[in-house]
Formats: C-alpha cells, sequence, structure tokens
C-alpha cells in the first residue's frame, strides 16, 4: 500500500486545521505522530481514512483518490480518540458485529485478537461497564482484527499500564511485520520513538519529518 | 462490503430496540380517548374505527382560534419522528464510525439508513395498529379493517356515514400516514446531515402544526389526517395525490441526503 498527501489542506469553520501537508507513506513501516494538543494529529488520521475531506490538496491510497475513485480505503483500521462501541453488548459481540460487516476473519480470529490485546473475550461485561484501559484495548483489537493493509491509531497507550503499553508496542510491531502501514499519534515520545521508523511532528497544521529514530 | 450486511446491521441496531416497546404507550391513551367517545355514543368500535381514531386529524381550520389542537394525532406523529430521531446521527459519530470505514462506499451507508428508516416507520405504525386492535378488541368489538359507519358519524365525527371498502379504509387510516410518516422521517434524517437533530426534529414537528392551518394534500401532514380525505369527505383532499407527494419527498430526501453525505466530515459532535 502507498499513501500519498499533497497539498492537504483541511479548513473547518475558516480555522486552518491542515496546512499543505505532504507525505508519502508505504507498506511495511510505521509512522509516528507528535504533537501539541490541537495540532492536527487527528484530523490527518481523518483525512487518511477519509472521514474528512480535503478542502484543497488530495490523498492518493495506491494511486485511487479519496473522496474520488475512493470513499474510504478498502482495507483500514482505525483507532481514533475516545474509541466507542454499542454499551449495551460485551467486547466479543460488539467486534463479532462489526466483523459480520465484511465477513473477512471467522470467530476464532476475533477471539485471538481480543486475546492479543490482553482482554478476556469470554469476559460477560458490557461494554459500558469497561474500564477506560479495556476500552483502549478493545478499540486496538477493532482496528487490527481484520489485518488490515493501513492501521491508524491515535493514542493507543492512553489509560494503559506499563505492561499494556507493552503489549500494544509489541502488537504494532506484528502488524508492521505483516506488511502493515501503521499510523501512530502518541504524546509519549519514548514509546514514539521505539515504535516507529519514522517520525512527524504535526503542530498548527503543519507536517514535519522529524527524525528516523 | 456486502450492501446487505450492512443493512442487516442497521435493522439489528436501530430497530431491535427496547424503546420500540413504548409505541404502545403513546398510542393507548389515544385509543382510550376514542373508546370514551364510541362508548359514549352507544356504540361499538372496530379495529378500522381506532386506526381511524388515532390519524383522525383536525378538520381544516383557518385560524387559531378556530383549532381543536388535536393531541392525540400529533402525539402519534411526532412521536414516530422522535423514535427516528437519534440512531442514524448516533451511528455517524459514535461506534459508527467504525462502520463508516469498514462500508466503502457512502452512498451505501446512507442508503441503507433510508431503508432503515422506512423499517423503523413501519414497526412503529405496525405497532399502533396492533395496540389499536387489542383494544377493539377488548372493548368488544371486531379485528375488521372496515369502518363502523355510526362510529365514524357519531363518535369520531367525521362528517359522512358512508362506508368505506376495506381498501379505501386502509389506504386512509394506515397506508397514508405510514407514508406521511416516512415522508417525515426521511425530512428529519437528511436535514440532520445539515443541521442538529434536534433542530430538524422541530422543522418537522412545525411542518405538522402548519398542516393543521394548510389544507392542502402537498402539505406535507395533510395526508395522515383520515378527516381531511376524500374517502370520507367529498370536498376532501385526493389520497393519490398526498401519497406522490410523499414519494416524492422520500425521494427527494433520499438523492439530497446521498449527496450532501458524500461531501460531509465525519467529526464528533463537539469538532
Amino acid at each position: 500500500m502507498k499513501i500519498q498527501v499533497k497539498n492537504g489542506t483541511k479548513v473547518i469553520k475558516g480555522v486552518m486545521i491542515l496546512e499543505n501537508v505532504e507525505l508519502e507513506l508505504e507498506s511495511g513501516k510505521v509512522y509516528g505522530l507528535r504533537g501539541p494538543n490541537g495540532g492536527g494529529k487527528t484530523m490527518l488520521m481523518r483525512l487518511i481514512s477519509g472521514l474528512i475531506r480535503a478542502t484543497e490538496g488530495e490523498v492518493y491510497i495506491d494511486g485511487n483518490k479519496l473522496g474520488k475513485d475512493i470513499d474510504f480505503p478498502d482495507s483500514v483500521g482505525l483507532m481514533l480518540e475516545n474509541p466507542a462501541f454499542l454499551p449495551g453488548y460485551t467486547g466479543l459481540q460488539n467486534l463479532r458485529m462489526l466483523a459480520r460487516l465484511r465477513e473477512r476473519i471467522d470467530e476464532a480470529q476475533i477471539r485471538q485478537t481480543i486475546t492479543d490485546v490482553g482482554l478476556d473475550p469470554d469476559d460477560k461485561r458490557k461494554y459500558r461497564k469497561y474500564s477506560l484501559g479495556m476500552k483502549q484495548r478493545l478499540g486496538i483489537a477493532s482496528a487490527i482484527m481484520e489485518k488490515p493493509e493501513l492501521i491508524l491509531l491515535d493514542e493507543p497507550t492512553n489509560a494503559l499500564d506499563e505492561k499494556g503499553v507493552e503489549q500494544i508496542c509489541k502488537l504494532i510491531a506484528r502488524e508492521r511485520d505483516r506488511g502493515a502501514l501503521v499510523i501512530v499519534a502518541c504524546h509519549d515520545a519514548a514509546v514514539l520513538e521505539a515504535l516507529s521508523d519514522e517520525i512527524f511532528t504535526v503542530a498548527e497544521g503543519k507536517v514535519e519529518r522529524k527524525a528516523v529514530p | 462490503m456486502n450492501w446487505l450486511k450492512l443493512l442487516r446491521y442497521d435493522l439489528r441496531n436501530g430497530v431491535l430496540r427496547w424503546r420500540y416497546l413504548c409505541v404502545p404507550v403513546v398510542f393507548w391513551p389515544v385509543c382510550f380517548s376514542s373508546w370514551v367517545m364510541i362508548y359514549n355514543s352507544g356504540n361499538v368500535g372496530s379495529w378500522m374505527d381506532y386506526l381511524m381514531g388515532c390519524f383522525k386529524g383536525v378538520a381544516p381550520v383557518y385560524s387559531v382560534d378556530e383549532l381543536a389542537f388535536p393531541i392525540g394525532w400529533f402525539l402519534v406523529m411526532a412521536g414516530c419522528l422522535f423514535l427516528n430521531l437519534d440512531y442514524p446521527m448516533n451511528d455517524l459519530t459514535e461506534a459508527g464510525q467504525q462502520v463508516i470505514i469498514r462500508c466503502v462506499d457512502k452512498k451505501g451507508w446512507f442508503l441503507s439508513k433510508c431503508v432503515w428508516c422506512l423499517v423503523s416507520t413501519g414497526a412503529y405504525v405496525a405497532l399502533g395498529a396492533l395496540t389499536a386492535l387489542v383494544y377493539a378488541l377488548i372493548s368488544g368489538g371486531s379485528a375488521d379493517l372496515v369502518n363502523t359507519p355510526q362510529v365514524t358519524l357519531e363518535a369520531l365525527w367525521m362528517g359522512t356515514a358512508r362506508p368505506l371498502e376495506m381498501g379505501q379504509a386502509v389506504m386512509a387510516a394506515l397506508v397514508l400516514p405510514y407514508l406521511t410518516l416516512a415522508a417525515l422521517g426521511m425530512a428529519q434524517m437528511a436535514l440532520s446531515l445539515v443541521i442538529k437533530p434536534t433542530i430538524s426534529f422541530l422543522i418537522c414537528v412545525s411542518a405538522l402544526v402548519m398542516a393543521m392551518f394548510i389544507d392542502s394534500p402537498y402539505m406535507i401532514g395533510n395526508g395522515a389526517m383520515v378527516i381531511r380525505s376524500a374517502l370520507l369527505d367529498e370536498g376532501g383532499q385526493d389520497p393519490v395525490q398526498a401519497a406522490v407527494a410523499c414519494l416524492v419527498i422520500i425521494g427527494l430526501s433520499m438523492i439530497l441526503g446521498i449527496l450532501r453525505f458524500q461531501r460531509m466530515d465525519h467529526l464528533r459532535y463537539e469538532e
């Protein structure tokens, strides 16, 4: 998979959210995004996932223009800040319902992904009873369970303990090794450097390649 | 993604909800009011009589002073709009974002919501009709889908003692109210893509209030008032024109909704 953002600009209610973003991203790498709150990291992820349209400029996924040739990338997993699921269902039920939309994975794979993120697939608690950390883990599970080519994770380590952070970092590395293109936004510089092949700083809507760790 | 899978998701999560059990609670007092009028007139009402009571509406009025506000009719109509209010928008901003990115095609997502709206409205009318049936049976009436002329004239004061054929009665008291509610529900859903859902709800409810004063089959809301139908009153409104007006609104809402949805950003409410 290859993603190209050309002159990506987003203005919402007169406010410049992203300004002339130029990016070229490819499979098998983890790209880290860091920057201050409100700098545009989440919006950049929304732009690449097709959830928002560029005011100016274009986003290409494997040569297909988002918003024209395709509405969304064909194979994408997404966890934006504060993952939301149906509150009256268990984690397994929520993921099962999402997986049924595409039928790319079976029940065993859903259960395995839930286990991989450190949750119990047989946990009978409804999503509304989940702790913040559990919600976060379920959000990550939903993003990676179908083994998508593009994975977007916004603050995946939020609300996780040290062991949880380590677990998620291993999962992200595994997805990269599988050949996925992973974009991670994170405030924790140490985690981001350990994870990423390339890091971009996103501040005031501008994206700058920072360093290759 | 197969569109039918998305539709199955919408029907499961948007229709199989506990709140639909509240529908009989909305229809119950309206049926009770009809029962009181039927009982006081010394008659026994059929299923159709109770249905006509629910969707009776109000005779044409030309000033606020003349208006006897049709509380029951308004409750029944607004109740459906309220029921259909939140699902599409919650699905757009919260858990549904996981669904949107999996649907690949935005047009398919909105079309699925359109079908959901039609089915949800159908479920509402069906549950209301069942409530009317229960009322008819427990009050000693029949389960017939034909009106009782004496009840129509003496209890519901619809100005005629003409018996309707079953097809006509079903058209006036079930099909047209369904089409009207479906058209308003679709318009509400399409409007919600541009303005806040609560505002679109208020606009649609305002249309119902305006319909009380504007006696025209093209004013949405009139079709759902049995008392104004040409089937009961020769000077009344043509049900076919009212049905066409509803179908046009449904079609327009669908087209404009798709066009808007394809261009809109998916953000959280606070953004």
